[in-house]
């Protein structure tokens, strides 16, 4: 049994100040407002620090393109064939990637690992701990998403092989066929196995979100004319023109991933990408997690880019949900990760002063109870 | 019958060593190993020697890729389709390769020649002696097994040519892809005969094993994972990061067959790509052998490769283990070569003096109770 003592807990959902938390077996056992601690237990006096559930990135790349390792080890995109839902992100996932390590020292426990966007179904994502034992333990729910792509990467990826889809309308075509695919695929009684439809047919029953990466507002619209048809949860990824649109959204997503927003645009369909759009979509009741999208922004900083949002508008418990119990809420684990609260996994970052302030440092990071950093 | 008069064998079982016994010989194979001499046959003193078990090198291209020949005459590789499973590596095989000539010369008595590196199933390997003038007559196991690239070769191979599958995760959608079909294929009552699928279920019904090419530790990983899930036999090569993993390897019982250390690792996946790697596997107990993966280097220094291994801590004894014993048991013909001993086949490396002295040669190679190589 160990106990965190005193400090401001940001349980995922509030503040607790002057509390504990009792730590067993990997879990979190009790989560007290008060100090009352049995004697001969093991307590760490946390007075001062602000303690957070372990910080969650809900889109990244990370180990699938090992940051030591030279240009042509990218496993990020399978830009051959835009139809790949029966690819498996973790299947490209090297834990030896040294950004693994770096992220835990700067608090983040648990990553969403997703294939890139080059294709229009680009394929199943992972939720990975950060611990790093085998890829196997690590995983943490294997099945969380189905990664798909609208707007320019799909289209400039295949015009340059001058094969289909070329055009915006041919990416949402190439959607369309396979869902529908699917959807007879679903209605045959004698099959033979098909592991690509298999997994959009996960999609279609709501047992993993669609998480749809896109920018401009006629992807963002398209999106929704796509789940209009289908009848698919989803999530969409970067978004740039949400705010445009935030109304629409309001109700058909599950939520938003924001980022990666440090930098400049990349391209003209995501020139909108701003701090300020998790304000305006959390204005609209929109649930909003923020991400470095790694490598793309480096998932080490992930705290200062949920404090730039807080700048920007995004309320404080907003914005640190954005980066732990939103996302643990977006990729269906929020019954292990994401909070501070009984029952779930002892994954605990301490900051030595608040994780906005460009000044605090984090001190120690448990994965499953055990100290890490 | 041929009787040896031999200074010293090593066995490689027990007892590992012998002297001053003769070696018995009939119809290629050793009837008896005894202290009496006995009266006929043809005698072969080997007094001064010390005679082995020949050597095995379970990966190499030879027969398949023709020394001197050329490209047009490279038969090693079919870099046109990721899944060929149903390529058999006899059909393209080149008696008269002077590596094989050069195989005998070095010890070398079986060798498996492997279809490829850059199909993600390339096709099936077979096990060939140098003994014979046809690949009829030099086969020894066919298929031996099914060769799987997981590895970065083969899929730097296929995003250069812009196909599938160009990453590791497409990799394993490919693979997985194919055992689920095969799966189907097999429950099917009336069906066309699909030469790419019986393959891939020779391996799914454990009728040989997957011999799976990985480098780093996810991708040694997901082969366990393979195997693990479709409950299949796998064979790890290359597995340059298989020392991070032993345990697991271990307690799964997987061999490996790792080298060539002559060459040295250029590559970002090849890092750990040096002997010292192979002490832990040894330290563990993990069945695991050499190969000089010829021509990458040439088949006839596998004995010397094996020196390496001495030099990182292995005892001698267990060196020699690495390119006789250990790999006959990873190609399962453990029960027929691989050791010195009465009712094996007469596979004897003769050396002119103590294992791993500068001075000491290789003067006589006897396969099936045939001489390949004779100095002496």
């Amino acid at each position: 049994m160990l106990v965190l003592k005193g400090g401001k807990i940001f349980t995922g959902e509030n503040y607790i100040t002057n509390g504990a938390i009792f730590i067993e077996n990997g879990k979190i056992v009790k989560v007290l407002r008060r100090q009352r601690i049995p004697k001969g237990v093991e307590v760490l006096d946390l007075r001062g620090r602000y303690i957070l559930p372990g910080l969650i990135d809900a889109h990244t790349h990370i180990g699938m393109k090992d940051e030591a390792s030279p240009r042509d080890y990218s496993d990020v995109n399978e830009a051959t064939d835009p139809a790949t839902p029966h690819l498996y992100a973790i299947d490209s996932f090297n834990l030896d990637d040294p950004a693994v390590e770096k992220a835990v020292a700067s608090g983040i426990t648990s990553v969403f690992v997703t294939p890139g966007s080059a294709n229009p179904i680009g394929g199943i994502g992972s939720v990975v701990k950060l611990r790093k034992t085998s890829i196997r333990e690590m995983v943490l729910r294997k099945e969380a998403g189905l990664k798909m792509a609208l707007g320019e990467n799909p289209k400039l990826t295949y015009r340059e092989k001058k094969t289909s889809p070329t055009t915006r309308m041919a990416t949402s075509a190439v959607i369309r066929e396979w869902f529908s695919k699917a959807i007879n695929y679903d209605k045959k009684r004698k099959k033979e196995r098909d592991i690509k439809l298999e997994n959009i047919l996960k999609a279609l029953k709501k047992e993993i979100p669609c998480r749809i990466h896109c920018h401009s507002v006629q992807d963002i619209e398209t999106a929704l004319r796509l789940q209009e048809e289908f009848g698919f949860e989803m999530i969409l990824e970067h978004a740039s023109d949400a705010p445009l649109v935030a109304e629409k959204l309001k109700g058909r997503v599950k939520g938003v991933v924001v980022g990666p927003l440090f930098g400049v645009s990349s391209k003209p369909e995501s020139k909108n990408l701003s701090f300020k759009n998790p304000s305006v979509l959390a204005s609209y009741g929109i649930p909003v997690a923020i991400t470095s999208d790694h490598p793309f922004n480096a998932i080490y900083y992930l705290n200062l880019y949920a404090a730039m949002s807080f700048k920007e508008g995004l309320d404080e418990i907003a914005s640190l949900k954005a980066i732990t119990s939103q996302p643990a809420d977006f990729l269906g684990v929020s019954n292990r990760v994401g909070y501070i609260r009984k029952g779930n996994d002892a994954d605990i970052v301490v900051f030595s002063g608040h994780p906005f302030d460009i000044m605090s440092k984090v001190e120690m990071v448990f994965i499953d109870g055990l100290r890490v950093i | 019958m041929i009787v040896i008069k031999a200074g010293k064998i090593l066995t490689m079982r027990d007892p590992m060593v012998m002297e001053g016994k003769y070696i018995i010989v009939e119809d290629g194979i050793i009837t008896d190993i005894s202290s009496a001499k006995p009266t006929m046959g043809e005698f072969v003193d080997a007094s001064k020697m010390v005679v082995l078990p020949s050597f095995i090198d379970p990966a190499t291209a030879l027969g398949l890729a023709e020394e001197g020949a050329g490209f047009d005459y490279y038969d090693a590789d079919e870099r046109t389709n990721p899944s060929l499973p149903q390529l058999r590596s006899i059909d393209a095989f080149y008696p008269k390769d002077q590596g094989i000539k050069d195989a005998a010369r070095g010890g070398v008595s079986y060798f498996v020649s492997s279809p490829g590196d850059s199909a993600v199933f390339s096709g099936l390997e077979g096990v060939f002696s140098v003994r014979g003038n046809t690949a009829d007559e030099m086969i020894r196991k066919f298929p031996f097994a099914l060769k799987l690239n997981m590895n970065y070769s083969a899929r730097i191979r296929w995003r250069s040519e812009g196909k599938f599958p160009s990453t590791k995760m497409g990799i394993l959608a490919l693979i997985r892809e194919k055992f689920e079909k095969a799966k189907s294929y097999s429950k099917k009552k009336e069906k066309e005969k699909d030469l790419e699928m019986e393959s891939i279920l020779k391996v799914l019904n454990r009728e040989i094993p997957l011999k799976v090419a990985v480098n780093t530790r996810d991708e040694i990983e997901k082969a366990l994972e393979l195997k693990r899930d479709y409950n299949i036999d796998i064979i790890l090569q290359e597995a340059e990061d298989s020392f991070m993993l032993a345990d697991q390897i271990k307690k799964e019982d997987v061999p490996i067959i790792v080298g060539p250390y002559f060459m040295a690792g250029r590559m970002y996946h090849q890092r750990h790509h040096y002997a010292k790697y192979a002490f832990d596997l040894y330290e563990k107990g993990i069945l695991f052998s050499l190969t000089t993966n010829h021509p990458q280097i040439p088949v006839n220094y596998l004995y010397h490769q094996s020196v390496l291994l001495v030099k990182i801590g292995i005892p001698e004894i267990d060196a020699i283990k690495t390119i006789t014993i250990n790999p006959a048991a990873i190609l399962g013909m453990d029960s027929e070569t691989g050791t010195v001993e009465k009712g094996k086949k007469a596979n004897l490396v003769f050396l002119s003096d103590e294992i791993y002295t500068l001075k000491s040669e290789i003067v006589g190679h006897l396969v099936e109770g045939e001489w390949v190589w004779k100095n002496f």
